[in-house]
């Protein structure tokens, strides 16, 4: 393989990569708290292309502005899912198995209000900005690409110090570590649960907005994306942040190269292969800590 | 201070608590001792608001406070140091006082370097131990940070349950030793034991529960030569 | 005693439902599609405002459809039933209908051989990944699964030669006989009906007992000899198998299949029928069949936006089940069913048991137990958790018929000795030797094989069945019929089931819950599910028995009856170690006791001498100085 179609495989690799580790930062962030893994987090996804083109292309938004009123709007959704979905589950004791119908039952409402609302067919998303492409070398290299990497990494560094420095981040790892400790100790774990779905969408919300022209904006776009942000999640180690990252670029970069080695249809059956003896060997994840409650 | 009144509580369903009144009054040491399965972690639980109550009141300073959410309560001042320690293992001791505070943190937002300090220089040990991780110290330091994130919510009322638990006889010694001056200071404490004798030497007053009731309670002093405190825990004579 | 199935009332309900169901299907495809569409349009009548009695090709097929995924629907309940959770049956769907595709357009096999074939094919390649995907643990599982599902999607495309690819794999026979669409109808009653029966056989089996213990509580399950693995392992397998046949009957219904038909949606779909039915009962399959596939059915009469308003009511009806019906709809049925008769009939009396009786009965009960000769030693036994020395150099023997109480303050180390030798935890050094035999090295399963007999300090019983069926796990350890003796019920079977059964509710007896026998454990207070814990140990038939603070949390009458039993499990030769924190009924008890502090010995002997050593008081008082008594007279 010449240097110049490796280079090129990276970047796409790293690109659609890039998209899974912010949906695995979401899923991650929800599960430290909350103890679920979030099977609507596909959907936040899909809301922040499709509130993006309602946003931005329908109602004709300045995009900076479009993009933070897209993040709050799924932000609050998100935040709803805990009392109307989670906390029901929660309450009826049931352990695994009643939060995964209510969180896909809340996912099937997302998905359809938004197909019912604004039909079914795919948008086009026009570009945000245009920040050109590089020859380097011999190596086309997408400029907006590079940037939705970049986005990733700084948001997982934002997300890192923010759980690491600030109380109320110190609360959300106290009460994954030991929940009945922390509520003893005074803290509020529902509250804070609405926050980290509030995060966890808003995260992957703006990656949705942000990602839109390279991807597809449509309706239907959620359950796949919410699956491979959980593979790149269970690959990374769930909760981990850094594991996030490191696994959703790790997953984009086994899919642009096995695609390219053996063609579309192992695509799959590589990434789970990959998935799988990872886990064999780890079952937390690469950067996995404890055990995983859920499931 | 504190007054609980018939209070019936326990786990799910299940009634630990059968109907207990107790008091406790401002600058004094309340301890409650007796067996294990007695109901006492199950009564703090319920003070601190993380059990439910099934019936009865709990008031704090005239104030009802049965049915409030844990942080309301935590922030009203009732402070709750855990059953075995559990103090946040994957974070350093600094973090742990820090989170100690949560409750009231907005409360004492500009002062928390000084709150630190200050417990740091009630506890020379915990101030070496700074960024060390809570998990890898010995269970006797863990019992005294334990106690330490608890005085960083600026408690009216410590309650502190089995602090004695699983340590070795030297560590229950030196966190005794820091309960003594935490009386000595004023702070008004709650203190559930298994080693009776410890307790009763340190307390004011004792209340004695057995199977969820009190069945006994009066001044520490006349209930530590009391040979029925004895039979709660070691058998009653008559069987021998 | 009046003679109820071993699940009691609710499977006569159950019973009464599946024959009805029966009779209906049998009614023929026609009446059938007309009682559906009937009722379908009742429930859209307040929009349409019409309603259909009429039958059409579509609506049979619908009901073909609907039988078919039941098929499903029971294999992926018998597998969630077990605790595991797999979003892959869509792909053994796909396994069975390819296959049956192949084999009769492609080899023109019989069409009755090509459906065994399709079911085979489908369970062993469940084998293959169950076999090593299952210790991979339930969440990584899941992942196989939903692999299974885009591997097996990506195969057929990527063999287009011989699958059609895209394009799809067309022309697939029905069976000469039936085939017509009317016709055919009547092989996937069958198959439906027979799948239906096979579940309920082992759902009422000793395998699916296991299945139930392992999804509600591991560690008890082990300790009645059950391996997790298993009866997981089984039930994905034949799972998988159902899933084949289901696959191999659409085949031909459509007559042509495409890989879209299986994808990630129907899987998730299938996971849905079986949760929002009540996972782990009969009926739940086929009223979550029912729900799922209607709906959208119904919604296309009142909407032109079928599609999408359809998953929006799919989505409303999942959150508002978890609300009200957390555990499906069965449950929620039952439970209201309760309700209602709780109110209607008043709560008998209980008649208070005498202890003398209690003695009296489980002494019978035992009288048929070989005498029992085997002792537990236990040799230096270590164990380090975390830096600290929990269990620090203990030495301890149980003699046959003998009560030895171990006591010790919290934290002594006494519940860590338990599973030390118990095999929930390995012992770092010391042996462990039961009538002779060393078991260090096994796992607790096989501890409880060779007669280790074991309760927990939080009562642990399988939660989802009724008594009887959690002492009937007990005696399953000893029975000698196979699984598929079971499900065609074979006289060895059914004897076992009848005996079993007998025991059961003689063990029940003899410890004061024969009123409990047929309800479900939820309804137990915490005294009564210890008891129903030692009778569990009790049908165990163990040699040597460890209790974990039993008398915790029982009222002092009770403790009567417990003592009452223990002295009757004395009588027979079995070994007890007890575990206890309730001095007087150590005291009353034990033959010998044993005190350790920090893991260590510190005392041994006769109870009543061990409670006045100094170290002894110094242990539970923490000072030298016992608090002065008055009276106590100094030999």
């Amino acid at each position: 393989m010449s240097f110049q179609v490796f280079a090129e495989l990276m970047i796409a690799g790293l690109g659609a990569g890039a998209i899974y580790s912010m949906i695995a930062m979401g899923y991650n962030i929800i599960f430290a708290t909350s103890g679920v893994l979030n099977f609507a987090q596909g959907e936040f996804y899909m809301l922040g292309t499709m509130v993006g083109v309602l946003l931005y292309v329908t109602v004709g938004l300045p995009a900076a502005l479009a993009l933070v009123a897209t993040v709050i709007v799924v932000a609050v959704l998100a935040a709803l899912e805990h009392p109307l979905a989670v906390q029901p589950a929660a309450r009826s004791g049931e352990e695994a198995f009643g939060w995964v119908v209510a969180t896909f039952g809340f996912s099937i409402l997302l998905s359809s209000a938004t197909a019912m609302l604004m039909g079914p067919r795919l948008r086009p998303f026009p570009d945000i900005i245009d920040l050109g492409t590089w020859q380097v070398g011999g190596v086309r290299i997408d400029g907006y690409r590079i940037s939705i990497v970049l986005v990733a990494i700084v948001t997982a560094v934002a997300l890192t110090l923010w759980l690491e420095r600030s109380a109320t981040g110190q609360a959300l790892n106290a009460i994954h570590e030991d929940q009945d400790a922390a509520r003893l100790r005074g803290i509020p774990v529902s509250r804070l649960s609405v926050l980290s779905f509030a995060v966890g969408g808003a995260i992957v919300a703006m990656i949705g907005f942000l990602s839109a022209p390279l991807t597809t904006a449509s309706a239907a776009v959620g359950l796949t994306m919410g699956l491979k942000g959980f593979i790149a999640a269970a690959l990374g180690g769930i909760p981990s942040i850094k594991g996030a990252l490191v696994g959703g670029l790790l997953l984009g970069l086994i899919e642009t190269f096995s695609t390219h080695w053996a063609g579309g249809s192992f695509r799959n059956a590589s990434i789970f292969l990959v998935l799988v003896l990872v886990l064999a060997v780890r079952p937390v994840g690469l950067f996995g800590r404890g055990s995983v409650r859920a499931v | 201070m504190l007054e609980l009144r018939s209070v019936v509580t326990g786990y799910g369903q299940v009634p630990v608590v059968h109907g207990v009144d107790l008091a406790v009054r401002s600058g004094e040491l309340l301890t409650v001792i007796g067996a294990n399965g007695a109901g006492k972690s199950s009564l703090l639980r319920t003070i601190s608001g993380v059990n439910s109550l099934f019936s009865g009141s709990i008031s704090l300073e005239g104030e009802s406070i049965g049915g409030w959410p844990s942080a309301r309560i935590a922030a009203r001042g009732i402070v709750h140091v855990p059953e075995n320690r559990r103090v946040f293992a994957s974070r350093t001791v600094q973090e742990n006082l820090r989170l100690g505070a949560y409750p009231i943190r907005h409360r004492v937002r500009g002062r928390i370097d000084q709150m630190l300090e200050s417990v740091y220089g009630q506890f020379p040990r915990l101030s070496e131990r700074r960024s060390q991780l809570a998990g890898s110290m010995s269970g006797g330091e863990q019992q005294i940070l334990a106690i330490a994130m608890g005085l960083m919510a600026e408690p009216k009322l410590l309650m502190l349950d089995e602090p004695s638990l699983g340590l070795a006889p030297v560590y229950v010694d030196r966190v005794f030793e820091e309960i003594a001056a935490l009386k000595a200071a004023g702070t008004t404490i709650l203190l559930v034991e298994q080693l009776a004798s410890r307790a009763l030497a340190l307390a004011d007053r004792a209340v004695v529960l057995q199977h969820g009731r009190v069945v006994l309670e009066g001044p520490a002093a006349e209930l530590a030569h009391d040979p029925s405190v004895r039979a709660a825990y070691l058998g009653s004579e008559e069987t021998a | 005693m009046e003679r109820l199935t071993s699940a009691g009332r609710r499977s006569r309900g159950t019973l009464i439902a599946a024959v009805v169901t029966v009779l209906i299907l049998a009614s023929g495809p026609d009446l059938v599609a007309r009682l559906t569409g009937f009722v379908t349009s009742l429930v859209t009548a307040p929009v349409t405002g019409e309603v259909v009695l009429e039958a059409n090709r579509f609506e049979v097929r619908n009901v073909e459809m609907m039988l078919i995924y039941l098929v499903a629907a029971l294999g992926l309940n018998l597998l969630f039933q077990t605790g595991v959770i797999s979003i892959g049956q869509s792909a053994s769907v796909l396994v069975g209908a390819y296959t049956m595709a192949f084999c009769t357009v492609d080899f023109e096999l019989p069409f009755w051989l090509s459906l065994i074939v399709s079911m085979v094919v489908a369970g062993i390649v469940g084998l293959v990944l169950g076999l090593p995907g299952l210790r991979l643990g339930t969440f990584t599982f899941v992942m196989v699964t939903i692999g299974y599902v885009y591997v097996a999607v990506d195969m057929v495309l990527h063999f287009r030669k011989q699958t059609g690819g895209g394009d799809g794999f067309a022309n697939i026979p029905k069976p000469g006989r039936f085939d017509t669409l009317e016709s055919y109808y009547w092989v996937i009653v069958i198959a439906a009906v027979l799948t239906f029966v096979v579940i309920r056989n082992i759902l009422k089996s000793p395998m699916g007992r296991e299945g139930k213990a392992v999804e509600s509580n591991t560690v008890a399950a082990a300790s009645l000899g059950i391996r997790e693995y298993m009866p997981k392992l089984r039930a994905f397998v034949l799972a998988s198998a159902l899933g084949g046949l289901a696959g191999a009957l659409y085949a031909p219904l459509m007559t042509f299949v495409a890989p879209e038909a299986f994808a990630i949606n129907l899987s998730i779909l299938f996971v849905l029928m079986v949760l929002l039915g009540g996972r782990g009962t009969l009926l739940g399959p086929l009223i979550g069949v029912v729900i799922v596939y209607r709906i959208p059915l119904a919604v296309e009469e009142v909407t032109d936006q079928p599609g999408d308003v359809s998953l929006f009511v799919y989505g409303a009806v999942l959150l508002l089940s978890v609300h009200f019906v957390p555990r499906g709809l069965m449950s929620g049925y039952w439970a209201l069913r309760d309700r209602i008769r709780a109110r209607r009939t008043p709560e008998e009396e209980p008649t208070p048991v005498e202890a003398a009786e209690v003695h009296e009965r489980v002494a019978e009960l035992l009288a048929d137990w070989p005498r029992n000769e085997a002792g537990l030693v236990v040799a230096g036994a270590k164990k380090h958790l975390g830096g600290v020395k929990a269990v620090d150099g203990v030495d301890l023997a149980v003699e046959p018929g003998q009560v030895h109480a171990l006591i010790g303050p919290n934290g002594s180390g006494k519940t860590t000795f338990l599973n030390v030798i118990s095999g929930y935890l390995q012992a770092d050094e010391g042996s462990v030797r039961l009538a002779g035999r060393e078991l260090i090295g096994t796992r607790p399963e096989q501890r409880a094989r060779a007669g280790l007999g074991r309760t927990f300090q939080t009562p642990s019983v399988f939660d989802g069945m009724s008594c009887l069926e959690n002492v009937m796990t007990a005696i399953d350890i000893r029975r000698r019929a196979s699984l598929p003796e079971f499900v065609i019920r074979t006289g060895r079977a059914r004897r076992h089931e009848r005996e079993a059964y007998d025991e059961a509710v003689a063990i029940l007896t003899a410890v004061g819950l024969e009123r409990h026998v047929e309800r479900d454990v939820a309804q137990l207070t915490s005294g009564e599910r210890r008891f129903l814990e030692l009778a569990r140990v009790i049908a165990l038939r163990p040699q040597v028995v460890l209790l974990d603070e039993p008398a915790a949390g029982l009222r002092s009458g009770e403790i009567e009856l417990l003592e009452a039993a223990l002295r009757a499990i004395r009588g027979a030769g079995v070994g007890i170690l007890l575990v206890e924190h309730h001095v007087d009924f150590v005291m009353r008890i034990a033959d010998v006791a044993t005190v350790i502090d920090f893991g260590q010995v510190i005392a041994h002997g006769d109870p009543r001498a061990v409670r006045q050593e100094p170290e002894v008081i110094e242990a539970y008082f923490g000072s030298a100085e016992p608090p002065s008594h008055q009276g106590e007279v100094h030999a």
